[in-house]
Order: structure tokens, then C-alpha cells, then sequence
């Protein structure tokens, strides 16, 4: 296995040289045969790089322990799909898992545009294989999955237990998916600048490879949040720690491009600013790993100390320094002949939320590498906590949901003030009407209050951009309700997908918004006694153990009243993962019982148990709102996927 | 060209204010990270002050009052320990060993960290044991 993994592992770094080497020569002497060659060294690449992660997964599922990776985090016990999912579990193999899902994209893309943008390829599979190269060579020197262990042992340590839960299976390939995704619409902006094609080819080519990063960027962090919130027991579900935020950065900015790309196609313009945003978009990707990976943040995602940053933030300087260069160089290039006619108009609305986007990208970045900067030029080591990015945050948030409304309903080039009546006299109302009975019946705080009549002003502006649309197509095609709206969507379904998209954003914020109004408690309670938070009653009725050769289960029951009547029956578990490696202590995980309901949720978990007196400590938390956060989510997905849907026309998609 | 060039300059003050706001939002969120031997070397600097604690929990420190569910341990750099106090959740991982920061802050006393939030890794740990295989080598099994 050792050996296997190894060979295959240097084999594919010298294979991404060869291809490097040839696809730069396909590019600069316009040769179709080298080009062949850099591709099929490509896909040889990337079947190198599939074998070597087969050969790691066969290892961990086969009890290989002689393996270090193995033994670290793996162990004869585990169920068949947490040994496959450490493969992503420690950090060498989640680079290998890194540059496997690279490969995946590289070769398909690769593969579609096979016969067309002869001119940008050759410099795409250069960007692609410099990329593979770089994981290889820290796979291969720095990281690697395949070292042996100095000694012999005859079991592993297991997965650490908090990542052995049914979300380490999607999370992390969904997060990476949308980290890794990143780096096609770079390698396409790097191939634009390399080659001097800057026209709108590569723009719309790269508009559905951003789309799928992003769909799988907001799901990964989506499944985040909910695991933390239903296995960590703390009862959040977003802790502005690093590993999040360099997650939430290339979000943010891909959400900036996703929006000012629209502005390029209809009327050409922000060419250089589309293509900065791709490249701060993959950069943020590098800076978040690097952040994250080098020890130089604290974060609890701890990932052990290693000297890979020094690779990473080398590789870094190395991407800033050559694709800032490019861009400088090709500047008069990117020169826009149009200009923006009016504020009041729907490219000017867009490149606010673009800047807002970005500025909350860059506020983002602030919090998370300020205790670097500080330490660096103070030398007094601080941290940053939650509270600075919840003040600067929310009211950016804010900017952006009334933007979320504004945007879409601005014609493009200029307007007039009838035609902004004419679409916002309703939403503005909706808005104001929401206000004052917030204020008045359920918060005095100026957030809450604008957070919810920003959300009713933006759903009233999407009920109205479906209502006219769907009453033009009944009153001129005649069509039913339901007929009209499939084709409203189907016949535009940038325009409307996003619209979906905004919906669930809307609702986002108002699961966001419950985070106001939550009731927290920590208590000591002996079995039989019961105590009150919110509208509930809660007894501890008794503590039940369960043991199988993985783990030993502490369960705590509960009986819960609301209002005085019987609500429900809760079980609170803390569940010990026993080690396989002799005299090792089992590792606890705390499992919270969630009652969920749209209003809120109601939030047990077991902290401690006490066997001499049958005491337990509990934290209860009732969390208003929260389920609209994931009912949000399933919306920003949907509308995501309609997006990207491809028109059957388009399947096969043509050189410009 | 010269009313774009206006639009970007309105623009960039927008950005620019973000920035500013962001970062007169900082100093008030901001807490001193220190070691056990740093707090220990100015302890009246921050004597009452909310700061981040690091260190390594000492072995066999740990004691947990089950009334109150409150518990006392000590956390030390090699060179000086502190004890320190706390009543809360304990995170799953703390142990003997673990990597602890703490937020909290030292009293007037000045001889007990009074901590409001304990986090702990165990990741380092993971890395460390494989260097001491001792234990290992005595269970190992010849055909293993």
C-alpha cells in the first residue's frame, strides 16, 4: 500500500509536469497535437490521482494500520462508511481528497470543451496541472497519506468522535466541492489573460462552473451549520470561527460575480472588476486552507500544526503575484466602452451589492487575520470573537437584503420615477406595514425591526415579478395558473431561478433574525425534579445506559410540558467512542434532542451525569425561527439548480 | 469616462466606509491571548480583564464539585500553573493533557482564573502519542 500509493503519487506529479510543459506549447505555437498530448496527460493525471485515492480508501477499509494515516484515523470497529470517510478525516488524506476532486473537474471540463475555445484550453490545462502539481508535491513531501508507522500496532485510534456522524459522509464533500470548484472559473480568467481572448467567451463559460462551486459552497456551509447545531451542544449554529469564515469569504465574493456577470453579458461592462472577482474568489479559497491549516488561527476545526502552510502561503504569493500581474498587463485590454447612464438603474444596483458583497468579504478577512497582523506588528497575541463580526455583519446584512429587493426591479440603463412607483409603491408599503407591529407587539430592537420589514419588502417585490409575469402569460397565451407558472420559470430561469434563490435568502434572514429572541439555561436537576424555560416544563424522568462494542451510550429522558400540557417525550444522550488502542480513554460526543417546530425549536442537551446521586447537568435552549434557516437553505438550493439546469438546446455547449 | 471615473470614486467610499466601520467595531471585540507564564509576568495589567487563557490542562488536576457542577484544575506551559475555576459546560474533550483556552478572567485575589468558557483540542494529541510507542510495542502482537 505504502509502495502502491507512492509510486502512483510521484508517477502523477511528473505526469502534471509533462502536461504543463505541453500545454503551454500547444497554447503558444498553436498546435493542436500538443494540445491532445496536455490533455490526455491531463486525464492520466487525474486516473493517477483516482488510483492513489483507491488505494488510500482500500487501506483504511481493509484495517491497513501499518499505515500511519490508518492508524490515526481509522480503527477495526468503525461502521464500513466512517473508515471510507476518513479518507477526508485527517489532513493528508483530505488534500489527496482535495486534488482527487480537482482531477474530477479538470477532466470534465477538459472533456466538454474538447472541441471548442481552442484558444483558451491549452492555458486552462496549464492553470489545472500547476494546481495538481501543487497538492501532489505537498501530498508527496509534506503530507502524505501513504507513511508507514515507525512501529507495529494491531488497531487504530478511530476517527475523532465528533466527526463520526452521518454528516461527515456529505459535509465535507459538499464544502470541498465548492472550494475545489473554484478553481475552473480561475483557471479560465488565468487562460483569458494568458492568451488576450477577453471578450465574453470565457465569462460565459465559466458563469454554471461558478453556479455548481457556489450551489455546493452554500450547501457545505449549510450542512455545517446544521451538524454544529445538532452535535456539538452548544445549540448555535454559525461561530464566525476561521474554518467557517474561509468557507463563508469565496462564498461571498462568488456571489459578487455570480450578480456583476449578468452586467458583462447585457451590457459589457465591469470586465476587469468580473475578472478580479474570480481570481479573489480562488484566492480567498487558498488564503481560508492556509489560514486554517498552517496553526496560525486558532480554530476548534483544529487540524494538527504542520508546516504545509509554508507551502500553501508560498503558492499563495505565487497566484497573487502572477495573476495580479496578468491583470495589470491586460488592463487597457479590459477597457469597458460603455458607462453607467443613471444611479437609478439596474447595473448601478447591482455593483452596490457587488460592493457590499465584497466589503463584507473583506470585513470578513479582517476579523479573521487581525490577531495575525497584531502579533506580527504589535507583538501581543489577540483574539477576535463572535461579537465584532455579529456588529459589523448584521447591518451589511441588512444593506444586502434591501438590495436583494431593490436590484431586480430596476430597469436597466435609466428609469423614471412612475416606473419606480409603479414597482415599488406595493413592496415599500408591505415594508412599512411589517414595521410597526414588530415594533410594537414582538421587538423593540432597530435590527429585528428592519430585518423583518427588509424581508416582507423583498417578498413583496418577488410576489410581484411572478404575479405580472404569470398574468401576462394567462391573459395573452391563455394558460393556466399552474402551465404558466412552469414556463415563466422554464422560459427564463436565470431570471426567475434566482428569484427562488432570493426567496430562500429571505428566509434565511428570518431564521437569522429568531437568534434574537433565544432563551438559554444551564441547570442542575435531580432525576424526578423539573424545571421551566420559555413556555415549557421540563422533568427529568430517568437515565438510561446503552453499550455495543463501538460505543457506550448515557441516555437522559425527559417529559415536557407546554403550557401546562403534555408536549412531548426527550432523550438527551452523551455517547463515549471507545478507542481500539489499549489503556486510551473512550472519547465523548454530545448528541442534543432537538424538537423542532416552525416557531421554534426546543434544545436538550446532556452535559454531565452525576451516577452516585442521579444528577445531571443540562443546557436548554428554546431557538426561535431556526428551521427557516434550513427551510431557506432548501430553497437557495432548488433555485440554485434551476439556475444551472441546462436548456436542452444548450446541452452541448459552443464555441462563440 | 470622466462620470465613471466619479462612480467609482462615490463607490470607493462606500467600501471604504464598511472597512472604517469594521474596524472601529474591532477594538471593542477584541480579547488579549496570553499564556499561563504571560498572564502569570503581568498579572496587573490584567488583573480583571476578559482575556483568552492557553495552556495544557496538568495530569491529575481535574476536580469536579458534582453540587454545583462546577469544577477545578490547573493548566500550565511546562514552567508556571494557574488553577483556575469553573462552573459550566464542560466541552466533551477536556481531559487530563488537553489543550485549553479559556475565557475568562484573573480576580482580585489573583491566585484562581475564574473561566466562562473552556474550549479544548485534541487534535495535538493525536500527533504527540505516535512518539511515544512504548505502550504499543509491549501490546503489539508479533503477527500483527
Amino acid at each position: 500500500m505504502h509502495n502502491a500509493g507512492n509510486i502512483l503519487l510521484v508517477s502523477a506529479l511528473i505526469s502534471s509536469a509533462y502536461v504543463v510543459g505541453a500545454s503551454l506549447l500547444g497554447g503558444i505555437y498553436r498546435s493542436l497535437s500538443w494540445l491532445e498530448s496536455a490533455r490526455r496527460g491531463l486525464w492520466t493525471t487525474s486516473a493517477l490521482i483516482f488510483l492513489a485515492s483507491a488505494v488510500l480508501i482500500t487501506a483504511l477499509v481493509t484495517d491497513q494500520f501499518s499505515l500511519q494515516y490508518v492508524y490515526q484515523y481509522s480503527n477495526s470497529t468503525m461502521p464500513l462508511f466512517y473508515k471510507f470517510a476518513a479518507f477526508w478525516g485527517g489532513q493528508n488524506g483530505s488534500l489527496l481528497f482535495w486534488v482527487l476532486i480537482l482531477s474530477v473537474y479538470a477532466s470534465l471540463a477538459v472533456f466538454f470543451y474538447r472541441f471548442s475555445h481552442l484558444d483558451l484550453m491549452p492555458y486552462v490545462i496549464t492553470t489545472l496541472s500547476i494546481l495538481q502539481g501543487f497538492f501532489l508535491i505537498l501530498l508527496i513531501f509534506q503530507a502524505n497519506p501513504f507513511d508507514l508507522m515507525p512501529f507495529t500496532v494491531v488497531d487504530g485510534r478511530g476517527l475523532n468522535p465528533l466527526l463520526q456522524n452521518y454528516y461527515m459522509t456529505i459535509h465535507p464533500p459538499s464544502l470541498y466541492l465548492g472550494y475545489v470548484g473554484m478553481s475552473i472559473p480561475f483557471a479560465f480568467a488565468m487562460a483569458a489573460l494568458i492568451s488576450g481572448r477577453l471578450d465574453n467567451q470565457w465569462v460565459i463559460i465559466i458563469r454554471r462552473w461558478t453556479l455548481t462551486a457556489w450551489f455546493f459552497l452554500s450547501l457545505g456551509n449549510l450542512l455545517g451549520a446544521s451538524w454544529a447545531y445538532e452535535v456539538l451542544g452548544w445549540g448555535g449554529y454559525w461561530a464566525w470561527d476561521p474554518v467557517e469564515n474561509a468557507a463563508f469569504m469565496p462564498w461571498l465574493s462568488a456571489s459578487a460575480f455570480l450578480h456583476s456577470v449578468i452586467i458583462q453579458e447585457k451590457r459589457n461592462m465591469l470586465k476587469t472588476w468580473n475578472m478580479a472577482l474570480v481570481i479573489l474568489s480562488f484566492v480567498l479559497t487558498l488564503t481560508g486552507t492556509f489560514l486554517t491549516r498552517s496553526g496560525i488561527v486558532s480554530s476548534v476545526h483544529s487540524f494538527a500544526q504542520s508546516d504545509i502552510g509554508t507551502y500553501f502561503l508560498v503558492f499563495l504569493v505565487l497566484v497573487v503575484t502572477v495573476s495580479g500581474g496578468f491583470l495589470i498587463y491586460r488592463l487597457p485590454a479590459l477597457k469597458s466602452k460603455n458607462h453607467f447612464d443613471s444611479l437609478l438603474s439596474r447595473e448601478a444596483s447591482f455593483l452596490l451589492n457587488n460592493l457590499v458583497l465584497v466589503g463584507a468579504a473583506l470585513a470578513v478577512l479582517w476579523g479573521t487575520i487581525f490577531p495575525v497582523i497584531s502579533e506580527a506588528i504589535r507583538g501581543v497575541k489577540i483574539t477576535v470573537g463572535a461579537p465584532y463580526f455579529n456588529k459589523v455583519m448584521v447591518p451589511i446584512g441588512l444593506a444586502l437584503l434591501v438590495l436583494t429587493g431593490i436590484g431586480p426591479m430596476v430597469p436597466w440603463k435609466k428609469t423614471s420615477v412612475e416606473a419606480l412607483k409603479k414597482n415599488f409603491l406595493w413592496p415599500v408599503a408591505l415594508c412599512v406595514g411589517t414595521s410597526i407591529p414588530v415594533y410594537l407587539w414582538v421587538s423593540h430592537s432597530v435590527w429585528v425591526v428592519l430585518s423583518f420589514s427588509f424581508c416582507s419588502f423583498v417578498l413583496g417585490t418577488i410576489y410581484l415579478e411572478y404575479y405580472r409575469g404569470i398574468k401576462i402569460r394567462i391573459q395573452n397565451l391563455k394558460e393556466s395558473f399552474s402551465t404558466a407558472l412552469i414556463r415563466l420559470v422554464s422560459k427564463n430561469e436565470r431570471r426567475y431561478g434566482g428569484y427562488i434563490v432570493h426567496f430562500g435568502i429571505v428566509l434565511l434572514f428570518v431564521g437569522f433574525t429568531g437568534s434574537a429572541f433565544k432563551i438559554e439555561k444551564e441547570i442542575q436537576v435531580k432525576q424526578s425534579q423539573a424545571f421551566s424555560i420559555g413556555d415549557y416544563t421540563i422533568q427529568f424522568d430517568n437515565v438510561v445506559p446503552e453499550q455495543d462494542p463501538h460505543k457506550e451510550v448515557i441516555k437522559a429522558q425527559f417529559s415536557v410540558w407546554k403550557h401546562e400540557k403534555p408536549f412531548a417525550y426527550m432523550d438527551a444522550a452523551k455517547v463515549f467512542y471507545k478507542s481500539q488502542v489499549p489503556g486510551e480513554p473512550a472519547q465523548p460526543a454530545t448528541e442534543a434532542s432537538i424538537r423542532r417546530s416552525l416557531k421554534e425549536d426546543l434544545y436538550l442537551a446532556l452535559i454531565s451525569f452525576e451516577p452516585s446521586d442521579r444528577t445531571i447537568f443540562i443546557k436548554a435552549i428554546v431557538n426561535p425561527l431556526v428551521q427557516w434557516i434550513w427551510i431557506g437553505g432548501l430553497f437557495v438550493m432548488l433555485g440554485t439548480f434551476v439556475v444551472i439546469w441546462p436548456k436542452s438546446n444548450s446541452l452541448h455547449p459552443r464555441s462563440s | 469616462m470622466i462620470k465613471q471615473t466619479k462612480w467609482f470614486i462615490g463607490f470607493g467610499f462606500l467600501i471604504l466606509g464598511i472597512l472604517i466601520i469594521s474596524a472601529s467595531k474591532l477594538p471593542q471585540s477584541t480579547q488579549y491571548y496570553l499564556t499561563v507564564d504571560e498572564l502569570i509576568a503581568q498579572k496587573d495589567q490584567h488583573k480583571n480583564q476578559v482575556i483568552k487563557l492557553a495552556g495544557t490542562v496538568v495530569d491529575d488536576s481535574i476536580e469536579k464539585n458534582t453540587l454545583n457542577a462546577s469544577w477545578t484544575f490547573a493548566v500550565t506551559n511546562n514552567h508556571q500553573t494557574m488553577r483556575v475555576y469553573f462552573q459550566g459546560a464542560m466541552p466533551d474533550t477536556f481531559q487530563d493533557g488537553a489543550e485549553v483556552v479559556l475565557t475568562g478572567s484573573l480576580k482580585e485575589d489573583q491566585s484562581v482564573f475564574i473561566a466562562t468558557q473552556v474550549l479544548a483540542k485534541c487534535a495535538s494529541r493525536y500527533e504527540e502519542k505516535l512518539s511515544k510507542p512504548l505502550q504499543y510495542q509491549k501490546e503489539a502482537q508479533p503477527d500483527a
